[in-house]
Formats: C-alpha cells, structure tokens, sequence
C-alpha cells in the first residue's frame, strides 16, 4: 500500500514536471519566431521522464 | 510586461515627446492629465500603433491613416512618424528589455501596403549574455501580435468613453485576450503541444502495439494450424500411397503368375512333346540294347563255339538251354541257313533241327531270349570279363535307356505340375485382377496428385508461417517500447487532462472573483442605481471560452437584462470592473490555482485607459478609480481636468500615483492656427504641471 502510495506520489510528480514543462515550453513558443524545436525539446523531455528499461513507469 | 517609456517623434499633433512610467521600481499608476483636445487620444493611439499600426488604430481614431505630424510634412513631404516604445516582459528565459520603434513616412501613411510603417524591435535578455536580438518587419510584428494580441489591445489600451464596446460590439478578441491575460493561452498551447508529442508516439505505438503482437500470434497459431493438418493429411495421403503401390504390387505379381500360365501350356506342350520324343527313344534304346545283347551273345556264343567247339554247345543242348532263334527272322535264318552256329547246317532230320522247329512253334522262348536270365547273366559277365569295349557299350546303351525312362519320369512329374497349375488359373481372375489394377492406378494417381496439392499448399503456407514467425519476433522486440510509448502517452494524457482541471478551476475562479470583485466595487452604484452584473457568454467547446463579458442589469420586475446603451455610464462601469477583475483574478491565479507552483503565473499586464471616467457620474467614477488601489498591476491613465478635479483627492496621492504628467499645447511660434484632427492646436508639447507635486514630475520632453 505504501508503495502504491509512493509510486502514485513519483508518478503524481513526474505529471506535474510535464505540465510545468510543456507550459514553459508553451510561453516560450507564445514569444519566439521559430518554435520548430519546441516540439522536439517537449518529446525529448517526456522521454527522460519515462525511460525505457523503467518498470515503474507502467503506472 | 511592464511599460518603461514611450518616446513620439512627429505623430499626430506631437512634434516630440517623451514619457516615463511608474512601475514597480517607483510605483505602479501613471497619471497624465490634461484639457480636452490636448492629445490624450492621440498617446492611447502611439500605444495601440506601436503594436499593431495602422491596424491598431484604425477603429479607435479618426483618420487613422494621417499618422505625421502635418507640419512637418509641409516642410518635408518625405517627414516620418516615429514611436518608441520601450517595455519589458519575462518568460522562462529571464526579463527581456524591449523597444518597440514604429515609422512611417508621410508618403507612404495612405498607401494601403505601407501604411502600417515599419517596426523594428530590439531586445536584451538582462539575464544572458548574447546581447541584443534584432527583428524586423514581419518577424519584429510577429513577435509583438503574440506579445499583445488584438484582442489584448483592445482590453489593454482602451478609451472609457467606448469600453462599452467590449460587452456590445460582440468582439471575438476578447475572449482570446482574456485567455491570454489568464494564461489560458499559454495552457492551451502547451496542450497543443503534448497532443503533438502524443501524437508521435501514438506513431511508434501503431507499429508495434501489444494488440497487433496478440493478432498475429493468432494468425500464427491459425497458420500452425492449417500447416499441421496439412502436413498429418499429407503424411496419410504419402502412407496411403505406399499401402496402394504395394496393392498394386501384388496385384501386378498376382497377374504376373497368371501372366505365367501362358508359358505353362507352352511347358505343357513341350514337355509333352519332350516325353514322347524319349518314349521313342527309350524304344530305340531298349531295342539297340536288345539287338546289342542278341548281337552280341551271338557273337559270343558263335566264337565260344568256335573256341570252345562241341563242348559248350554240348552243354547248352543237355542242359536245354542252346539260346534259341531270338527271333522269328534269326531263328528262320538258322533253320534255312543250313547252318549251325557251330557252321554246320541242320539237317532236317537232325535232333536240333526238331528241337528249334518245337521251340519255335511253342514260342516258348521265341522273342524272350533274355528269359534264360542265367544265360543273358553269364553272357554279360562273359562280355564284363573278356570284351571291355563291349561291355562298355552295354553299359553306355543300359545308362542311355535308364537316362531316357529317368527323363520321361522327371517330364512327367513336370507335366503334371503344369497341369496342376494350369487347372488353378483361369481367365476371370486374371480379369478380376486386371480389373483391381487399373482401380488402384487410378487411385495412386488421385493420391499422387493429392499429394502433389497438399505439398504445394503446404509449401505455400510454410513462408506465411515463417513471416509471421519474424514479424512476431520482431513485434515481441518492440514490446518494450510499446509498454514506454503506452507509459508515455498515458503520462501525457494525464498531464493533459490535469492542465484541463486547471483551466478549469481558473474558469471557476474568475467566475468567483468576477461576482465578488463587482459587488465590493459597485456596491454603491448598485444601491443608487440598481443592480449589475456581468454575465459570461461562453462561446464554443473551449473552456477558456467563457469570459466574454456581458453587462446586465435588473430591471423594475426584477429581471436581469442586457443593458443596451440606454445607460452608457453602467456598462462603462461594468466593464472596467471586469477588465480590473481579470487582471487582478490573473495576477494570483496560479497561487490560488495550483498553489504557487509557478506552472501557468500569468504576464503581468498593464491597462492604459484613457478617459476612463468620462461618462461616469461621481459616485461611479470614484468608485472605479478607488478600485485601482487594489489593482497590482501597472495603471497608464488619461484623465481630463473634470476628472482630474473629481478625483483629485484620490489621484494626487503619493502613495497611489508615482508619476503624474500635465499635457498642455503650445502653439508653435512659425505656424498660425488650422484645422486639424478636429482640434485648433498645431504644435503640442507634455511638460510637468509645477503646481501638484512638483517633485514627481520628470523626464518631461519639450520642444
């Protein structure tokens, strides 16, 4: 029970680092002329949050 | 974003001029006060053209497109406008110091492809070491249209004596500015943004999704499948075969033996003919053995006689056992011969002559010569003993008889096989098993090309098995990655949806705060003039949709309704507050929202109003203006001096106002008085009015 707890509060804090960078990344993309790499960053972010070889990111 | 400065070089009525803002640094209300006519539109227009040119002012300004100072273009036709405007705004990258500088030359403010002049902006991360970027044109608009959008100008820099339009002139760029003040935009984007992601790695995951493994697993194993039958049927089919190839075997041996026959009856035939030919010849044998003995006894007899003379002959008279004639013809011979053996003839009236004349009538020993065995035995042991090469021939004609009754026998005993065999056989088996034959050719030929088939489908199904054997391996490889895609996007999806509960629980509080902040507000106006509210028209799916304002008020029954115009001084009212309630509910919405965690704190933006209370009675107009001493945000305010005496006791504090300017015309000294902008004044000028707190007045520009 407490692992689930624990997980769900990792898991809880991996969804609030994505949404803090994806709105980062948002209103950097709201000032800037070119945001083609915005997209890439964000892909690249989301694949350090859950890397392969991660079991626990199955929840 | 925080105003800096706005520096005005020749537009309008302005020759020059030069402004500065309070902001946090030394407060945050900007007042500029002046007579009617002095140009306090004419600075809300720099604003809005700085931003977005002549299609920031085209709706707020008459003559949009008469942009350079007029005077200036009768001494030079080829004059520029030029405003300066310098801000600052923070993003995640740190606090950029901008200025925006928009010209246009008097030639081109008409045309309609040059008439939104030409922007160049120059920005400096305070925080980073790169320096200045510079844009220019299209990038510098690009830069500035997301900065402030249209919508964001109009709830921004606005005239009070036509705010009333944001509720009645049904304008879709509120809403986007509203959403963009809240930081609604922002998290709109970034959901546009994990969609994309999403989107990416919905593309790895089609590849290779769990659901397609589990597919072709069962296509395999149905594969497997078809493949074992065929295979167990081609194996029945192969057995089945070699089971009807042996059948056809011994059929075929079956028809060979009866085939057989054929050569029996020709055995028959000539084994027939074989015993006969011997029987013949066994006659010819035993009558040459016969002649021989006879031939040769009487050779023996003769030269025993003519050796042994009378005496043996003597004998064989006594004893009776002369050998008579052989046959009829030897026995005539010897009566007729007149001869004996001994050479003598027989007298007729001889004792021989009688006996041989008896014997040979009695027949007694006429052809049975050999019955006198005793005789024939002592001949032949005469022959044995003493004429070797007689008795060999003797023994070559007795084997030569003894071989042929041997042959007849052995041939018989053969014939009798073959007509045994010959018996057992008949046509209507050999029929039967031709018949059978050519049933189970047909069936070995079916078989065979049965076999032939199911090697062939199996053949072909081999591949198909061995594809779906790599593509599962392949897809099974993949697993891993589904799994993190499926993580990933579910990471996503949850962000998504929690952005969502967040715009969300924005939208609930702006409603909130909207009814809470208009009530303390407008409390008083309530109570003299009856009861306002603003309603929020949402207008599509967005949610972020729901904030377009719209003025009601209550009317005699007790119904709220649409205010529509009758009473300008209420909307005005209205939707100050609202613009007031926005940004106040956006300056703390992420604290309230999610708690301080900075992930969607809205720009801090400034409101520039001019005129905000021109139509407003004094009840309402100090209503509003108090309310700014709540507002957090930077105040740009254009008052007259109507206004600015109303309110004077609110305006004039220190605390509450940092700058305060006093706008007044000169006439330029080289010019007489004409029309322009609806206005007598030519030349004018921003200076500082000594006489209230003189102390805050600087950076005043007078030409």
């Amino acid at each position: 029970m407490e692992n689930s707890e624990s997980k769900d509060e990792a898991y809880g804090a991996k969804v609030h680092e994505l949404i803090k960078f994806a709105v980062s990344s948002a209103k950097r993309d709201m000032h800037k002329i070119d945001t083609s790499q915005g997209q890439e960053m964000l892909q690249s972010h989301i694949r350090t949050l859950t890397p392969k070889n991660n079991e626990t990111d199955q929840s | 974003m925080k105003l800096i400065s706005l520096k005005l070089t020749n537009f309008r009525q302005f020759k020059s001029a030069f402004i500065e803002f309070a902001n946090d640094s030394n407060g945050k209300v900007t007042v500029i006060h002046g007579e009617n006519t002095q140009g306090k539109s004419a600075l809300l227009a720099a604003f809005r053209w700085v931003f977005h040119g002549y299609d920031g002012i085209v709706n707020s300004i008459q003559d949009p497109d008469v942009i350079v100072n007029r005077e200036e273009v009768e001494i030079e036709a080829g004059a520029s406008a030029v405003v300066e405007l310098v801000f600052t705004t923070s993003s995640e990258d740190g606090l950029f110091y901008v200025t925006a500088t928009r010209t246009v030359d008097a030639r081109n403010q008409e045309n309609p492809f040059y008439r939104n002049g030409l922007i160049n902006l120059s920005i400096t991360n305070q925080a980073s070491v790169d320096g200045t970027t510079t844009l220019k044109d299209s990038a510098a608009q690009a830069y500035l249209s997301s900065t402030i959008p249209a919508g964001l100008l109009d709830l921004l820099f606005f005239s009070g004596e036509s705010i009333d339009k944001l509720s009645t002139g049904g304008s879709t760029g509120i809403g986007e500015a509203v959403r963009t003040i809240l930081g609604f935009t922002v998290l709109e984007r970034a959901i546009l943004n994990l969609k994309t992601a999403r989107s990416k790695f919905e593309e790895g995951l089609r590849g290779s999704a769990d659901e397609q493994l589990q597919k072709k697993i069962d296509q395999k194993g149905r594969l497997t499948l078809e493949r074992d039958r065929l295979a167990a049927n081609l194996r029945d089919q192969e057995a089945y075969l070699v089971k009807i190839q042996s059948e056809a075997l011994s059929l075929s041996k079956n028809l060979q033996e009866y085939e057989d026959v054929k050569h029996l009856a020709s055995d028959q035939i000539r084994l027939t003919a074989l015993i006969e030919a011997e029987k013949k010849n066994l006659t010819q044998a035993t009558q040459a053995l016969r002649d021989f003995i006879r031939d040769a006894a009487f050779t023996i007899v003769s030269r025993r006689a003519a050796s042994e003379g009378a005496k043996l002959e003597l004998e064989l008279r006594e004893r009776g056992d002369f050998p008579s004639a052989v046959s009829q013809q030897f026995i005539d011979k010897l009566l007729h011969s007149n001869e004996c053996i001994c050479g003598r003839g027989l007298s007729p009236n001889s004792p021989e002559f009688s006996k041989v004349t008896s014997l040979r009538s009695a027949k007694a020993r006429g052809s049975e010569f050999h019955d006198s065995a005793e005789s024939v035995s002592f001949f032949l042991r005469e022959i044995t003993e003493k004429f070797p090469d007689r008795s060999s021939s003797f023994d070559g004609l007795r084997k030569e008889c003894l071989r042929r009754k041997a042959d007849i026998e052995s041939n018989l005993l053969a014939l009798e096989h073959v007509q045994k065999q010959i018996k057992k056989s008949s046509v209507d088996d050999i029929r039967n098993i031709q018949s059978e034959i050519s049933i189970v050719n047909q069936d070995i030929g079916k078989t065979g090309e049965s076999i032939t088939n199911a090697k062939f489908d199996l053949e072909k199904l081999e591949p198909q098995v061995q594809k779906c054997s790599k593509e599962i391996t392949a897809l099974a490889a993949k697993k891993d990655e589904t799994r993190v895609a499926q993580a990933r996007i579910g990471l996503i999806n949850d962000s998504i949806l929690s952005i969502h509960q967040l715009i969300e629980r924005g939208t609930s509080l702006m409603r909130e705060k909207l009814d809470e902040l208009i009530a303390i507000y407008f409390n008083e106006y309530n109570n003299v003039e009856g009861k306002a509210r603003i309603e929020r028209v949402p207008r599509g799916e967005n949610l972020a949709d729901d904030f377009l304002p719209v003025p009601l008020v209550q009317n005699l029954a007790g119904d709220w309704v649409v205010e529509t115009g009758v009473n300008r001084a209420k909307q005005q009212c209205l939707s100050i507050a609202y613009i007031r309630s926005v940004l106040s509910v956006a300056s703390k919405l992420d604290d309230i929202t999610t708690g301080g965690t900075g992930l969607f704190s809205s720009e801090s933006y400034p409101i520039v109003m001019d005129a905000p209370f021109g139509v407003l009675t004094e009840g309402p107009a100090v209503s509003v203006c108090s309310s700014f001493r709540d507002f957090d945000g930077q105040i740009v305010c254009f008052v007259n001096y109507a206004n600015y005496r109303l309110l004077g006791h609110i305006l004039d504090d220190g605390r509450f106002v940092a700058k305060r300017y006093y706008l007044q015309s000169f006439v330029s000294s080289n010019s007489g008085t004409r029309e322009l902008f609806g206005a007598t004044r030519e030349v004018f000028s921003i200076f500082p009015a000594g006489a209230r707190s003189a102390q805050l007045y600087s950076s005043i520009l007078i030409t």
